[in-house]
Order: structure tokens, then sequence, then C-alpha cells
């Protein structure tokens, strides 16, 4: 009978591995255990009949890519190092964009007083009736986000990436001016932005709004450090223009060609592994473009961790979830387009 | 067959759990029979370490719990003669009466530090009397439970002359039943907890001048109860205080103020009131710091004044294993696990040892170390001669243990002979004197460690007799080693097909995978320690005593000191150093260390107490539980020289100059021949 992952992470530990962080890896194998059923069991990309539905034998296939008992045991430990965003987080991460970024710009354009008797009423009235809230792109639930924070009554919430590509701008801003009650300011949201790519591809709209002095705030709920200075690059000069993330990852969170690690470090142990083992990750390179080690964008990758219970972004190490003749993921990225694909 | 999801030991701790009846499903009455001095008159100190089961004992005075038990049909596991009382008592930490210290009364401090005291003492009080009143209440509403020992006709009259009593200066004045005596308590010790969390600018001056003296309104209460009749004359009232150590063992108060708390709760036994009978839970060391009565300098006297309960002396391993109660005690209450959670056949007899078998014996475990080492490592053949050379490789082929125990015997001088004499001789093949049963045994698991050590294998622990001897007599540390078992048992079991599954009670469970949760259980006692006070000083002592023991019985090739997983002090100098004293008395107190009195070897036949890691925590520093032979004689110079490189700074005066000459830091051998030797 095959060894369950239990046993095995038990022969480890008596054997007398250890792991970079110094806990028993029975120990990793019970957090793992506990947040697959908080979290890992909600990635949606591998619901279908298509593929592995159950988690731990995706583990274990996963750890089973390599041969060495050494590299498993990184990729184990590497496991609850991901940082997993879930449902329950990103409906925080709609409020908060609400709370935070959205209502302190709206109070400063509108110079709204915090004595004043109708503050509340105020700025209620501008938040939820004369902002329109659209998407940079599709992967951007914009219906989840509408509704964890009560905002209703705008018909259309197109997501800019694709309306730079097929729609009319002048269409569009007559239709923020024209309505009965108009929209005064445009908030574009995202998901999860990385380097930034996916803006330009937002960029022609935006910038005819901008110069048509409609404001525009940008949230990306969750942004790696590339896609703060792209963002920043591309409307950066405009005065209509504002910035605000709700979830700015931090630079140490990275293991990309660039980064520095501590010498025996796991992340310093898992940027070894992820450039020795890329070509078996890479394979016949039939699937979506894999980048490099540290995936995109090409040469040196952003090399994060992060992966959202919708998808994983291409930021992340591929060694986590691309899929090819020899390499079976962790969490498959369900790529929008093959080979032609943008993180 | 339970679901494979359900580990029996989920809940590590019952006796706060809100629903009695959990409590009564979980508890084992087996501890009671041997604590029935808890339900006897008298003031009774209740000790014990860490988890070792002391507020589980006490809960047993809660009303609402003996109704559970009534309710259930279950029988109270105290002696029907003993049963006619009245319990009563106050968790110090959940009533909220620590608070009492932490916000100003006034702009002066030394006046609010009088006072401070005698508001504690007030909470206390009224707390209990409350408690009183609300299990006569019970009592009476449920009198087929409590044998109709409340008259309930009688408690309106009771509580015109409770109310009267000038033990209150006057503060129950117009009350005339239970219902209006509990609303005015009520109203008192809301304006306390109110006043705390500044909902109020100043306590109410009605407080102020009617404060109580500690005790008093407890033993008034008492002594109504019985005088009118609402209960039977010699009813007694049992009244526990729980969590005595949060006074000044914790950042709960502070240090001074908390003092004086701990002299209030001596005041109250002090008293010499046989109206009322004390339960205080306390830690071992704990108690024993401070017996000073508030406002005198009169100390409690051990027997006169109470008498003491020693959990850890009950349950702890004695010579003589037929009187150890622990293995019954832990039966019961795995039984009792196993049967919450539906397991079936969980009513089978000796439930411990079907599911985890008998402890692996010593000559398979350092076969399955050795097994993919060499001899050459294992034995580290430097030294010997042909001869011994030959015989250790091939007796290491087949029996690694022996061959480990006959190179240590090798390398021994022996009793009156020159280190070396025994490698000059042939192989004592016919006589075989690494096999004597004393030498062997003492050696044994030291044998192990090197065997696992030079294989590059951890120690495993697992088994019936490893499980217990982990667990040191404490039923919390037994129960988190079922759970961490159970957890990794059903982490392997779970995927597999029900055909394949394994029953834990039919079959047992693997002895690996209960070494590797008893792995996890030992981390997770270690991570513990920090969660207490000055706990991450004891951590860093402990990890610079045990790396020292393991490096000892690691390199100790001739095996001579097979006892070094223990250090041993002078009491004298103990004595000398108080400093050193309460740190080693606080590491046993907390469960870190595990304190033994020794009876020393030396010829100055002086005093000493030796500490072990505790046994649980050897697991995770890789170092046998085992106590053998003789621990590693320290002098007070070296257990300061482990706290300082631990870096640790004691308070109170460690004295270096003490301990430097007189002392030096010897490790006696052990090789020296004992009654059984022979050799």
């Amino acid at each position: 009978m095959p060894e369950t992952l239990a046993e095995r992470v038990g022969r480890w530990d008596l054997s007398g591995a250890v792991s970079v962080g110094g806990d028993l890896f029975n120990q990793i194998h019970e957090r793992i255990v506990f947040l697959q059923h908080v979290h890992y069991d909600q990635y949606l990309p591998t619901q279908s009949p298509r593929h592995q539905t159950d988690f731990e034998q995706r583990l274990e296939s996963w750890l089973d890519n390599l041969s060495r008992e050494a590299d498993r045991q990184i990729l184990l430990e590497l496991v609850p190092q991901t940082i997993f965003f879930g449902r329950d987080e990103f409906s925080s991460l709609y409020q908060a964009a609400i709370r935070g970024p959205v209502t302190r710009w709206i109070i400063e354009l509108n110079q709204l007083d915090f004595m004043a008797e109708d503050f509340n009423t105020r700025l209620t009235t501008e938040v939820s009736t004369h902002t329109w809230y659209c998407a940079i792109s599709d992967s951007m639930p914009m219906s989840d986000f509408c509704h964890v924070n009560n905002l209703g009554g705008i018909q259309y919430r197109p997501d800019f990436r694709a309306l730079s590509e097929l729609g009319d701008p002048t269409k569009i801003l007559n239709f923020m001016k024209q309505r009965s009650v108009p929209l005064k300011r445009l908030v574009l949201l995202e998901d999860f932005i990385g380097s930034g790519s996916q803006l330009e591809d937002a960029k022609p709209v935006a910038d005819h709004l901008l110069a048509n002095n409609v404001p525009i705030l940008l949230v990306p709920l969750i942004i790696c450090p590339d896609g703060v200075t792209a963002a920043r690059n591309l409307f950066g000069s405009s005065q209509h223009f504002r910035f605000d993330p709700v979830l700015p990852l931090q630079d140490d969170i990275f293991i990309n060609a660039l980064s520095t690690t501590s010498p025996d470090s796991l992340a310093d142990r898992v940027k070894e592994l992820a450039r020795r083992c890329h070509s078996q990750v890479v394979g016949d390179n039939a699937g979506a473009p894999c980048y490099g080690p540290f995936g995109f964008p090409s040469p040196n990758g952003t090399g994060a961790t992060v992966v959202l219970y919708s998808n994983t972004p291409d930021n992340t190490l591929p060694l986590i979830h691309h899929r090819s003749d020899t390499w079976r993921p962790l969490f498959q990225r369900s790529s929008r387009e093959m080979n032609l694909d943008h993180g | 067959m339970a679901s494979y999801e359900t580990n029996p030991f989920q809940e590590l701790y019952v006796t706060d759990h809100p629903d009695p009846n959990t409590f009564v499903a979980l508890f084992s009455e087996f501890p009671v029979q041997h604590a029935l001095a808890l339900f006897r008159p008298g003031h009774v100190v209740l000790k014990g370490t860490q988890g070792s089961g002391k507020s589980m004992l006490l809960n047993l005075f809660r009303t609402q719990i003996r109704l559970a038990y009534h309710r259930v049909g279950a029988t109270f596991p105290v002696p029907q003669d003993l049963r006619g009382f009245i319990g009563a008592g106050i968790n110090l930490t959940r009533s909220g009466v620590l608070d009492i210290g932490n916000r100003p009364l006034s702009a002066d401090a030394g006046h609010d530090d009088a006072l401070f005291p005698l508001y504690f003492a007030d909470f206390v009080n009224y707390y209990v009397v409350r408690d009183i009143l609300d299990s006569v209440n019970t009592m009476r509403d449920n009198s087929a439970a409590f044998d109709d020992i409340v008259a309930g006709e009688r408690l309106d009259h009771f509580a015109r002359a409770l109310a009267d009593d000038d033990c209150w200066f006057g503060a129950l004045q117009g009350c005339d039943s239970i219902s209006t005596i509990c609303d005015r308590i009520d109203e008192r010790v809301n304006a306390y907890r109110s006043f705390h969390l500044y909902n109020l600018r100043e306590l109410p001056a009605a407080i102020d001048r009617t404060k109580t003296t500690i005790g008093e309104p407890i033993a008034r209460a008492a002594e109504l109860l019985r005088e009118l009749e609402v209960v039977p004359d010699g009813t007694p009232v049992f009244v526990r205080i729980d969590q005595v150590e949060r006074l000044y063992r914790s950042d709960a108060v502070r240090p001074e103020v908390g003092g004086h708390y701990r002299r209030i709760v001596n005041k109250a036994i002090g008293l010499r009131d046989s109206r009322v009978w004390y339960r205080v839970g306390t830690r071992q060391y704990a108690w024993d710091g401070d017996l000073r009565m508030f406002g005198t300098n009169d100390k409690l006297e051990h027997l006169r004044d109470f008498r003491f309960i020693d959990l850890d002396d009950m349950l702890r391993r004695k010579e003589a294993i037929k009187t150890w109660i622990f293995p019954k005690f832990v039966e019961d209450a795995f039984c009792r696990r196993l049967k919450q959670a539906e397991y079936r056949g969980a009513e089978a007899h000796g439930l411990v040892r079907l599911v985890f078998g008998a402890t692996e014996d010593p000559s398979s475990a350092a076969t399955d170390y050795a097994r993919n080492s060499t001899a050459q490592r294992v034995l580290k053949l430097t030294g010997f001669s042909p001869a011994w050379h030959t015989f250790l490789t091939e007796l290491c082929s087949v029996d690694p243990l022996s061959a480990v125990l006959a190179a240590a015997w090798a390398r021994q001088r022996g009793t009156a002979g020159k280190q070396g004499d025994r490698l000059k001789k042939p192989p004592p093949i016919a006589s075989e004197p690494w096999k004597r049963p004393y030498w062997r045994k003492e050696r044994i698991r030291q044998a192990l460690l090197q065997i696992a050590a030079r294989s590059a294998q951890r120690l495993k622990w697992s088994g019936q007799e490893h499980i217990l001897a982990l667990s040191a007599g404490n039923i919390s540390i037994f129960l988190s080693i079922c759970h961490e078992v159970w957890d990794a048992f059903l982490r392997a079991e779970r995927r597999k097909p029900s055909e394949r599954r394994r029953d834990p009670i039919a079959k047992g469970m693997d002895p690996d995978v209960q070494a590797v949760g008893i792995q996890t259980a030992s981390a997770y006692w270690y991570d513990k320690i920090t969660e207490q006070p000055k706990g991450d000083d004891r951590q860093r002592f402990l990890d610079e005593i045990a790396r020292e023991f393991r490096s000892w019985l690691v390199d100790d090739d001739s095996m001579s000191y097979p006892g070094h997983n223990g250090f041993s002090v002078a009491i004298d100098e103990l004595d000398r150093q108080p400093a050193i004293a309460s740190f080693l008395g606080d590491s046993s107190d907390y469960g870190d260390l595990y304190e033994v009195p020794h009876t020393t070897k030396d010829k100055n036949r002086k005093q000493r107490k030796k500490w072990y890691l505790s046994p649980i925590l050897s697991v995770y520093y890789q170092v046998p539980e085992s106590h053998v032979k003789e621990p590693f004689y320290a002098t007070g110079a070296k257990v300061a020289e482990w706290i300082d490189r631990a870096g640790i700074v004691l308070e109170g005066r460690v004295d270096q100059s003490l301990t430097s000459e007189s002392h030096k830091l010897t490790r006696p051998r052990d090789d020296s021949p004992t009654l059984f030797d022979g050799v």
C-alpha cells in the first residue's frame, strides 16, 4: 500500500530530518490540513472534474514531481508559507477598499466637513450615487464587490481592459455625464496587480477620462512592488489621478532573480530549487507560458508566493501553478489565453 | 466505529467546559478516593503542578456539577456520607477581583495601596456569599438531587437574619428575601466592575463605608444556615479559592499589591474558624512562598491551620509500582473519552494497552535505529584490539544494543583496574558481563541514545510504558499525548479506503505513528513554556541544560555517567542562593523541570534535591526521560553559569563567592560497583 503523506512526514521526522524553520514535518502537515479546510479547498480552478479536486492528492503528486526527499521537504515547507487569499479575505478587502481609500478620496475631493451635521448623508450619497466602480480586468469580481458594499443602481460596470480594446471612449464619458444622476468620478479596481502590465491595456480609456477632468482613483486590492511603480509611471502625472492600494505587499516576501535571501533560509532554498527544477516545470512548454523560474515578467520574474481562491497570478512561482508533461502543479493556474498571457 | 474525523481528545480541558454534562461524562473519579480529605472538615490546600487536575477536583464543589450528575443518572463520585455539604467559591481570574488595584482610587498611591486589600477582601466576601446563596437556591429547587438537605421554607427567615447581621455594616439593610440580598450583592459587585471599566468616576461612597472583614460574612452565612436549620446541623460549607498563584506569580496584579491579596487569603484560612472550610488550589512552590497573614506577622502553620493534598505526590510513580494509581486514572480517563466519541469497543478492559501496545523492547529498537548504519559508526571502533574489533562487529550485526553495551563495558576501568585494562584482554565471551541485569538496565537508554545519534536517527517513544513515563503523573500531559497521537493516526488513515482502515482498538496504533504524535506533543509543551510568566527565561535555561545533558550522554563512550540527564544540588547551597532556589522552584511549579528528593552517594551525606527535564520535554530535547544512577552533581556556581549562559538576570541575590571554592564542578564516576554488579 502506498505511503500516505502523514506517514511520509512521520518517517521524515523519525529519521532526523529537520525543516528549515525548525518545526517537525508532522506539525507542518497538521498546519496544511488545517489550512486545507479553511482555505485551500476553496480554490476554484481545480474544482472541475478535469482536475484533481482533492487537495492532499494534488499535494502528494506535487511533491512527487521531485525525486529527492530533501527537495520534497522544501516544497512541503513552502505550502503554509504561500499567501492564500480566500473568499473571506476578499470580502474584507472589498470593504476595506470602500472604508479606506474610497472614503478618504471622496472626503478630500469634496472637502467634506467632519463636523457638519449632514456629513454622513453627503458622504453616503457621493460614495453610492456619484461614483462609478469599474474593474481593470475581468478577474476582478465586481458583482461581489458591489454586493458586499451594498452598492447598486448603476446599470453597467465594464472592465476597462476590454473597453480600451473594444469600446468608444466618448460613449463612456457621455454615459457618466448624461445620467439623471451624473457619475462624477471613477474608481478602478483590480483584485491583484503583479507587474502592472494589465494597467497598460486599460490606459487608453482611463487617459481619455482624465483628459476630460474625470477624477480617477485606482484601488488595487493586492499589489506587488513592481505594480506600484508601474501604476505611478502610467498615471502619476495627471492631477486627477489618485492611487491608493489596500494591501501593498512588501519586497521581502518575493523570491526572484534580483531578491536577496538569507543563507539557508527557506526562501534561499526555494530560490535554488526553483532554478534547478525549472526545466522540469517547463516540460514540453505546450500549455500556458511559464516565463522563467520566478514567473512573469521575464527575465527576472516577480517570484510571488500568492494564491487567490479564484486563480493563481502568473507572477507567482511557476513551480506552484504551472502544468506541463513533466510537472503537476499544486494550484493549477487557469490561464486566460495560452501563450499570450500577462500578469 | 466513530467517524475518522473524530479525535476523542480534541478538547483537552473539560474543567471550564460550559456544559456540565460534558464534565460528568469525561471526569475521571479515580483521584477522588485518594483525596477524600477534600470533603472532610478542615482547611485544605490542593497542590499540584500545572495541569495536574486541581481545578478539575475543585469543580466537584460546584453545585451545578453535582446537579448534572443527578440529571444524567450518574453517581456523584464523592462517598454518600460526605456528600452533605454546601459548596461555593471564587475563581480569582474569572471573577474580576484581580482588577482591583489596576485603577487608582485617589492621587495618593500610598493611601490606595492600603485600601486595595480591603476592597479585595470585600469583593471576595460578597462574591462567595452570592455563590453560597446560589447553591442553596439550586439545592432547594432540586431537592431530590441533594437529598433534601435544604429546608426551603426557612430561607426567608435566614435571609432576614443574614441581612441584619452586623458583619455587613448595614449594607444589606432592608433586604428581606434571598432574591433581594442577591440583587444587593450584584449591585455591589457590578459597581466594582463598572469602576474598573472606568464606567464610574469613583467607587460609590456606600461601599467605602461598609467594607467587610475577610471571611466574616462568609462564616456568618454558613453559621446562620445551620443555626436557623436551613441545613442540618453539622453540614459543612466548603469554599474553594482557585488560581491563588495568580496573586503573586503573574502579571495580573502589581507584585506588592498581589502580595497583600495573598496575605488576605492566608488570613481567611488562618482565622481558625470552623464555621467554614476553605479549599485552595495552587502550585507547589507558589504556596510556600508567602504564608504571612494580612495585618500581622503571624504565619500559617501546616497541619495546625491547614493540610496539604499533593496531587503530584499522589500521581507520580513511587518505588512500589503496585501502589501507583496514575495508570488506573489514565485508563479511566482514556476510556471515557473513547466512549464519549462513540468508538466501538470502548468498553474493553485495558484499553490503553490495546490502543498503544507495549513499548518496543530495547533490542528491537536498537536494531531499528542501526538498520542503515555500520558497526564502525554505531560502535566508534577506534582503540579496540583486533579480537575486540571482530567480536563487536559480529555482535553488532545481530544485536547492536549488546554490542554498544559491550563496547562501553570494555572502555570502563572496572572496580580496581586501570583505564584500558579490559581492552588489553580478550572479550569475556563466556561471562558476558555487559548483560548483568543492573549494569545493563541502567545503561540501556543511554545506549539507545548513542546508537540513534550515531545512526542519525531520532529517539522514538511509543507504547504504554513510554506514554505513562512521559506523562509523569500529569493527566493534562497524558491527554495531550493522546490528542497528538490520535491526530497523526487520523491523518494517516483518513484517505485510506474504509476496508483498509485500521481499527485502533482492535488492531492498535502503529508505534511509528505514536512516535510522530509524541514528538508533536513534546513540541507543543515546549512552545507552551513561554506562555507562562517568565517562560522565555525558563525555556532558554532548559535549552542550555538539555544541550549539555545530551552532549554528555552521547559522548560518554564508556557510559560511566548514565544518570547525567539530571542534576542535583545540595540543599544548604540552595539556602544560601535563594534566587537560584526560587528560579528552580518556579521551573518545577510550571512543570518545566521535574524535582525529586535526592539521597546522595557523596561521603558528606548532605541533603540534596535533584532535577530532571520534565519527561515530556525529553522528547523535544532528545534525551532519555528515565532516571537512573547518579545525576550530575552541580554546584550553585554551575547552575548560576547555566542561568548566565541562558541570558537570565535573576531577581534577588546570586552570590558566586559562596559557591566557587568549596564546590568544584565535579562529575562523580558512576562506574563504581554497586551492590548488584560484582563485575
